[in-house]
């Protein structure tokens, strides 16, 4: 097996043709939810980023590679909060051993996770003996309304970080609406939620630490899904240039849009880099050198993101704004990335301020 | 959890390192790590340096007497040479002629001018363009007529790089004029000092003396100065950029440069406007470290489909692109942020040299203004992006 990053494992490209052939063509209409995840858990790929004892390959790179199938082909689904964040977190976290059961729910896709990434509502964590109680709100949580379990960031009475994962008995449903980018996002609430004291997966800078890696881990894989749906876009924009006439020529005859292409095509070949290797660290011994990765993913795709997207939809000319054309399909999934994380201001504002 | 460089290669970094730190002579390196041009005599020194390590063909096999690194680990040791302040080796010699010696010339040619090469014996330059053969350069008109056993060479190479200080100049020039354009030119080793050649410089705004016009006037080269055949002369210019399709020296010019910056921006004159206290400057810094980062990696994975014998996008036009760009986007953050400071370059009534001695800032503003070459030089990038279209669009 390889460690470097970059020389792909044997098993990478096994993994990208099971998903290239399982999964619909990218110009077809999605395919039925619960259909695609049923086809996923049966290939695997919810697992491949649990240890090999529990049928996965310990491998965050093959997370990395599952994410970017699902963004070429445009498919839907919880894997990012539910395999690439939360289960891989229950290894992670002090609960190692009593989660092994619920990690294997996750990993064969009976059971599903998700992560409330936008802390910026109150939720107070009160322990009362071998319990928890929580009260507050999360808004925007992908997949909110499906999920069993809902990952969250709380706050103690004294202040500290608490991680809990809150199964849906414990959590109502305020709001489910479905987002530009295709996914379903539900406000959720906490009143007087009761929870057990195994389900809080850390506590205090423990639960920093930990809760600073899911979301990295989270646009990490984000970033994954968008180099698959940029190649989408690309292989798209490169067919319709060869096919589409004018002038009694072919579009691609043209050098202002020969140029304009082979910039898409530069701008996805960097994201590319960029994602691998954030994957390729994620899992590394230090935080400062993850995070630093994950930040330049986060703006070298957000970048191309946003020229891959608006350029597909220019050279596709009016067909490339009608509803029936994938491109558009595409071009709104690669919002996900700027409207939960942040465009690239974020990370130029942050880079190296973990220093 | 996965890395760049396995350990092996790490060992290899800090060989190179260790090798650098001791024998890179203090002055040059200090005026490399200050933006400073290095001289025909810095590179003779450094390549002497390399030479006696047995590293003066460092990109070369063993069979041609270089050390046979593998492409990362060429990677490595110029990343941590440009980083360390050497200066960089005379390009048009070791990268670019003799690679094309090894793969067309003949024994006789090997065996004289790759030694010649790698000791820095013989310093070359390279005439390709003319002033009527830009981005077509196939059109180019430089004559070589054969005469016994000389080619008589006559016309005209223009932005020849450093031709005043070549001993010997690679020329592409035109055999044929019947044939198809690319099938009528021929790749010449011509010696500098053959009568009938004169050099004349030409200024950059810069300011500085870099490239010249190369004058061929019933220039008399021997026949065993062709390489390849006759009318092959385009194959090896071609295979030339194939062979030298990875540029690496871009991106530790960049690295440099961004450690320049960045050693600017927390000390001396501008420290009064603490551009690091500024966030609109915090966040253009932060852009365009990250952007080196990914072109920087973007090379190395290249090389790592490359070792393993894989052929992966377009390396070439797109490194191309990208590290020229980002030359360019460094020097210009750098005389932005010195703002007045970048401003004085000489001193009315003086030299260069005067002020270069007394003030770090006065390189910047010309290495700005020499860098706007890098988009234009070796291939344009609107030449590169009609290379990358061609491949990916038919």
């Amino acid at each position: 097996m390889s460690d470097l990053i970059f020389v792909p494992r044997e098993e990478h490209g096994l993994l990208a043709d099971t998903l290239n052939r399982l999964l619909p063509e990218p110009s077809s209409a999605p395919k039925d939810r619960n259909a695609l995840w049923a086809d996923l858990a049966q290939s695997g790929a919810l697992a491949v980023g649990l240890s090999e004892d529990e049928g996965g390959l310990n491998d965050a790179r093959a997370v990395g590679v599952v994410a970017e199938q699902l963004g070429r082909h445009g498919a839907v689904s919880p894997f990012v909060g539910s395999s690439a964040v939360v289960a891989r977190l229950l290894a992670k976290s002090s609960s190692a051993d009593s989660s092994a059961g619920l990690r294997a729910r996750l990993g064969d896709g009976s059971t599903v996770a998700t992560v409330a990434l936008l802390p910026d509502q109150p939720l107070a964590v009160v322990r009362t003996g071998d319990k928890y109680k929580l009260d507050g709100a999360r808004r925007l949580v992908p997949f909110g309304a499906e999920a069993d379990y809902v990952l969250v960031d709380g706050t103690s009475s004294d202040g500290a970080h608490v991680l809990a994962l809150v199964p849906k008995a414990a959590f109502r449903i305020e709001r489910a609406v479905i987002g530009i980018d295709g996914c379903p996002y539900a406000d959720i609430v906490f009143s007087d939620s009761v929870i057990g004291g195994e389900l809080v997966l850390g506590m205090g800078v423990d639960a920093e630490r930990l809760w600073a890696w899911c979301g990295d881990a989270y646009l990490a894989a984000l970033c994954a899904d968008a180099v698959g749906a940029m190649a989408t876009l690309v292989q798209m924009t490169g067919d319709y240039l060869r096919v589409r006439q004018q002038f009694g020529a072919p579009l691609s005859s043209y050098q202002v849009l020969q140029h304009r292409f082979v910039d898409m095509d530069m701008a996805l070949t960097e994201s590319r880099t960029v994602a691998e290797w954030a994957a390729g660290l994620l899992d590394a011994d230090h935080d400062r050198e993850r995070r630093q990765a994950v930040i330049t993913a986060h703006f070298i795709v957000m970048r191309s993101a946003t020229k891959i997207s608006q350029d597909s939809v220019q050279l596709h000319g009016g067909i490339g704004m009608a509803q029936e054309t994938p491109v558009g399909r595409y071009f709104k999934r690669l919002l996900t990335l700027p409207l939960l994380f942040g465009d690239e201001d974020r990370p130029a504002a942050t880079y190296g301020n973990a220093d | 959890m996965a890395t760049l460089f396995s350990p092996e290669e790490e060992a290899f970094r800090a060989e190179v390192r260790s090798f650098i730190s001791e024998k890179l002579p203090g002055d040059l390196r200090d005026r490399m790590l200050s933006g400073g041009r290095p001289t025909r005599e810095d590179k003779v020194v450094w390549t002497r340096i390399l030479h006696e390590r047995g590293w003066g063909g460092y990109s070369w096999p063993k069979e041609f007497g270089g050390p046979g690194f593998t492409p990362v680990q060429r990677y490595i040791f110029e990343d941590e040479a440009w980083q360390a302040g050497a200066p960089e080796v005379v390009p048009f010699g070791m990268k670019m002629v003799a690679p094309v010696i090894m793969k067309f010339g003949t024994a006789a040619q090997k065996a004289y001018f790759l030694p010649r090469i790698a000791s820095l014996e013989d310093y070359w330059c390279q005439g390709y363009s003319e002033p009527g053969s830009g981005s077509d350069l196939a059109s180019l008109k430089t004559r070589a007529v054969r005469d016994g056993s000389h080619y008589i060479v006559n016309g005209q190479k223009i932005w020849t790089t450093e031709a005043h200080d070549a001993d010997w100049i690679f020329c592409l020039v035109r055999t044929s004029t019947t044939a198809r354009k690319q099938d009528g030119i021929s790749f010449l080793l011509v010696d500098m000092k053959t009568p009938g050649i004169t050099v004349r410089p030409i200024i950059t705004f810069d300011g500085y003396h870099e490239i010249n016009e190369t004058w061929f006037e019933n220039v008399r080269v021997p026949v065993e100065n062709l390489v390849g055949q006759e009318g092959q002369g385009w194959t090896c210019a071609k295979y030339l950029l194939e062979k030298e399709r990875l540029n690496f020296g871009g991106m530790g010019f960049c690295k440099r440069e961004l450690a320049r910056l960045k050693r600017l921006a927390a000390e001396g004159a501008v420290a009064e406007r603490r551009p690091l206290d500024n966030p609109l400057f915090k966040a253009r810094l932060n852009a365009l470290e990250m952007r080196i980062h990914a072109t920087d990696l973007t090379n190395l994975r290249f090389l790592r489909a490359e070792q393993r014998g894989e052929a992966l996008g377009l390396p070439a036009p797109y490194l191309k692109v990208l590290s020229s760009h980002l030359q360019q986007d460094v020097l210009e953050l750098q005389m932005r942020m010195l703002g007045p400071d970048a401003l004085p370059v000489s001193l009315a009534g003086g030299s260069n040299e005067t002020l270069d001695a007394i003030s770090e800032y006065a390189n910047v503003a010309p290495n700005y203004c020499n860098y706007r070459k890098t988009t234009i030089y070796a291939g344009s990038n609107e030449i590169q992006r009609n290379i990358a279209a061609k491949s990916l669009l038919g």
